[in-house]
């Protein structure tokens, strides 16, 4: 891990005004379903598991190019001309990305724990479960961003995963309203692969790690991380115009 | 030359192709077509050549950013992606694609990071280096992303220099700069090179490279078709045009002239009154031949050179470009 990618990752986004818009609004969101909860089903005792969808979508407004910009800005040969491994360069990146997006879910699942307890006069439930998720999902999706984004130029990664995301929402539709039967497994596994996770829950013994969901997971982290290493130690730069 | 040839036997070359291929396309395009060249250590050595010659390529492989199809390139007696050879190297691109959202100091703040200077050497060097460059100090804590084309330049060489490089690659470097810039990185250029950091330019500006470099290599096709050793004065590569009054007419004969041409070393290439064209090495045996002429009673009343010993040179070997 170099130290001085992941500071300039994380600065790289603090310079980027419109995506810290946009990712303080998906903080929001937690907020606003407690708000619905509370007006459609007068709940009394609130999930924290809210704070855990916003992993998915910090993590594709915050990683969105995460490798493919910064390729397209043209600042890659300058930094792979130093002394700094490609795969450290990968591996920092990704890391850097990670831990923001904990760093933001946790700051959003405090305030939604603090705001649930001044509205209900309750904690709300499964807040370590959520923690977990948090850390899971964005290892997770962040590695399948990762290895999109040293595939694809600029922010072509966020497209190729919106694009995805439509086609299996568009999946779910054809088979509730046309019955076409499979249409709802395929496009869950799509999601399951486009945003890994498992539920931390189900963690109760040893044995319990080799269950599918949790093969799945290592197996997506892995082999996106490894091939984005092998990617960008394959990948040609050349600093001159074309 | 001699200490160039004694000091071949003794170390290894600091930059050292031999056949150096790279395909691009599947092999549909071939950019570089088994280059060899040899760079000593201390050598300011400069590559010219058309557009699309593979100049840029070559750099690119130098630095590691593009792996060879074929050949062997090593600096330092390492191959370009080793990581000895990153810590010693500066390069400053000829696309100056920095990171815009930084600060001037911030940006060298960075480099030196990633070189792995520690932050209390690397203060008082990087205030050294932004000194050396003359980047004004309330450029310093402004983003990049407001600099001039001459800002970038400046910066892009102080970011080269960090870490005290032992070979110095340099795309365009006088590209943008004033002429005070440019003798400001011509003086830094030349200092580097006393105390023996090895120096690759590519650049289109004749004349500076003139002025700065060893050795030149004309790169065309992928391949380097000559090399001219820019400080060894034994080619006739200059050329002067001399012209006369009208009432020298009589006085200055051709038999007179070239004789007179001789003396001094120089080569008549042309001649019809009042004007003549002569070959010659460099501005001191132009000189004498002016003086030789007023010795002869034939004194000019203009003389100027018609371009400089690269542009001949770049001329000679590449006649397409005047064509």
């Amino acid at each position: 891990m170099n130290k001085t990618i992941m500071m300039m990752t994380i600065k790289q986004f603090w310079s980027r005004k419109a995506r810290i818009l946009i990712a303080a609004v998906f903080m929001i969101f937690p907020f606003v379903m407690d708000m619905m909860m509370r007006q459609v089903h007068h709940e009394k005792i609130l999930s924290a598991a809210g704070s855990a969808h916003v992993v998915p979508l910090l993590v594709l407004v915050i990683g969105a190019g995460i490798i493919g910009q910064d390729v397209s800005d043209g600042i890659l040969p300058s930094i792979l001309s130093r002394p700094i491994e490609r795969w450290k360069y990968v591996f920092s990146k990704w890391f850097a990305i990670s831990s923001l997006v904990i760093g933001l879910a946790v700051i959003t699942l405090c305030c939604h724990v603090i705001y649930a307890y001044c509205i209900t006069s309750n904690f709300p439930t499964e807040i370590a479960a959520t923690l977990a998720s948090i850390v899971l999902l964005s290892f997770g999706t962040m590695s399948v961003m990762l290895l999109l984004s040293s595939l694809l130029p600029g922010a072509a990664d966020l497209g190729v995963i919106l694009l995805l995301c439509v086609a299996s929402f568009v999946m779910f539709i054809l088979e509730e309203a046309l019955k076409i039967p499979g249409m709802s497994a395929a496009a869950s596994n799509i999601f399951a692969v486009l945003f890994p996770s498992f539920d931390p829950g189900d963690i109760k013994s040893l044995q319990s790690l080799f269950s599918i969901e949790v093969g799945r997971y290592v197996s997506v982290v892995l082999v996106c991380l490894c091939g984005s290493i092998i990617l960008v130690n394959q990948k040609e730069l050349s600093y001159g115009s074309n | 030359m001699t200490n160039i040839v004694s000091s071949r036997l003794n170390m290894p070359a600091a930059i050292e192709a031999v056949n150096l291929t790279k395909d691009f396309r599947s092999g549909r395009v071939r950019a570089l077509n088994e280059l060899s060249l040899s760079i000593e250590p201390g050598e300011i050595f400069g590559i010219i050549g058309p557009n699309g010659a593979g100049k840029t390529t070559f750099m690119s492989c130098l630095l590691g950013l593009l792996f060879p199809t074929a050949g062997s390139l090593l600096i330092n007696g390492h191959t370009p992606d080793a990581m000895e050879v990153h810590g010693k190297l500066g390069y400053l691109p000829e696309r100056l694609d920095f990171i815009k959202w930084m600060t001037g100091k911030e940006s060298m703040f960075f480099h030196a990071d990633l070189l792995k200077i520690p932050r209390a050497v690397a203060h008082p060097e990087i205030e050294r280096l932004l000194h050396l460059v003359e980047l004004d100090e309330n450029a310093w804590r402004r983003k990049i992303a407001s600099y001039s084309r001459g800002m970038l330049q400046r910066i892009g060489l102080a970011q080269a220099l960090l870490g005290n490089p032992s070979v110095l690659l340099l795309d365009e470097p006088s590209s943008g700069l004033d002429p005070v810039g440019v003798k400001l990185f011509r003086n830094i250029l030349m200092d580097l090179k006393k105390s023996g950091v090895t120096i690759v330019i590519n650049s289109h500006q004749l004349e500076q490279l003139e002025k700065i470099c060893d050795r030149v290599a004309f790169i065309r096709g992928g391949k380097v078709q000559a090399l001219e050793s820019v400080r060894t004065p034994s080619k006739l590569t200059g050329e002067l045009v001399l012209r006369w009054t009208s009432d020298k007419r009589d006085a200055c004969t051709a038999k007179l002239l070239k004789s007179t041409v001789d003396s001094v070393g120089a080569e008549l290439s042309g001649f019809e009154f009042p004007e003549a064209t002569v070959r010659i090495t460099d501005d001191e045996m132009s000189t004498q031949l002016i003086h030789e002429l007023d010795l002869a009673s034939i004194p000019v009343s203009q003389a100027a050179p018609t371009q400089g010993r690269l542009q001949s040179f770049f001329d000679e070997v590449d006649p397409a470009i005047n064509e």
